[in-house]
């Protein structure tokens, strides 16, 4: 069966969107990892190319908030709100718990960039979240 | 807040698709707002009193402890 958000023009525009995101996310990753890691770019130019990847995660924040102003449906609209309330929720005390841990504790460093990683899966809990409490997931995965 | 969502829909034979798609939003809407898990704004209320061709009034009905604590 196909999604009720395949068919809709703001849901078709929201996985465009999220489709782009991810080429230059994997496109600015992999040309970072062979020019900086492997070809020893440096300066400038390398700065630049190792914040495309991270700068991705602001694209992402954008359609998200996008998907949210251009949903018509008033139920979906409060769905996908509070999947991105559940899904900030855990990042940032996941980041804040982790980070107390590294300061007093002797746990691994974990890379900062794991932290709106996490806010992607929170989408994820926010809908089984969504589900559980009111029925219905969101549609926004 | 209560509604009388379910038998009005029931009363014309509509499934929550065909009362979804008469109101242009989503089948789980009109399944959160006859569950009362949802209550709709003052518009979308006023839309779907349109459609049945009632009065706001008529559909939805306030809680009786909601009523008593006023």
């Amino acid at each position: 069966m196909k999604s009720a958000l395949a068919k809709k023009p703001e849901a078709r525009r929201y996985l465009l969107r999220i489709a782009t995101a991810m080429v230059i996310y994997l496109g600015s990753l992999f040309a970072a990892e062979i020019l900086i890691e492997d070809r020893g770019l440096s300066g400038a130019p390398a700065y630049v190319l190792a914040a495309v990847p991270g700068l991705s995660f602001a694209a992402l924040f954008w359609i998200f908030a996008r998907l949210i102003v251009e949903e018509r449906d008033e139920f979906l609209r409060l769905l996908y709100v509070r999947q991105g309330m559940v899904a900030t929720g855990l990042a940032l005390t996941a980041a804040a718990v982790w980070g107390f841990l590294e300061t007093y504790m002797p746990v691994p460093h974990v890379e900062a960039f794991w932290w709106p990683t996490i806010w992607c899966f929170g989408i994820g809990v926010g809908a089984i979240y969504n589900k559980v409490t009111m029925g219905a997931a969101g549609e926004c995965m | 807040m209560k509604n009388r969502l379910r038998v009005l829909r029931a009363e014309r034979q509509w499934s929550q698709q065909d009362l979804a798609d008469r109101l242009d939003v989503s089948r789980q809407s009109v399944n959160a707002i006859e569950t009362g898990k949802y209550d709709p704004s003052l518009p979308l209320a006023f839309r779907i009193a349109d459609v049945f061709a009632l009065t706001i009034e008529d559909i939805f009905l306030r809680d009786p402890e909601e009523q008593a604590a006023q």
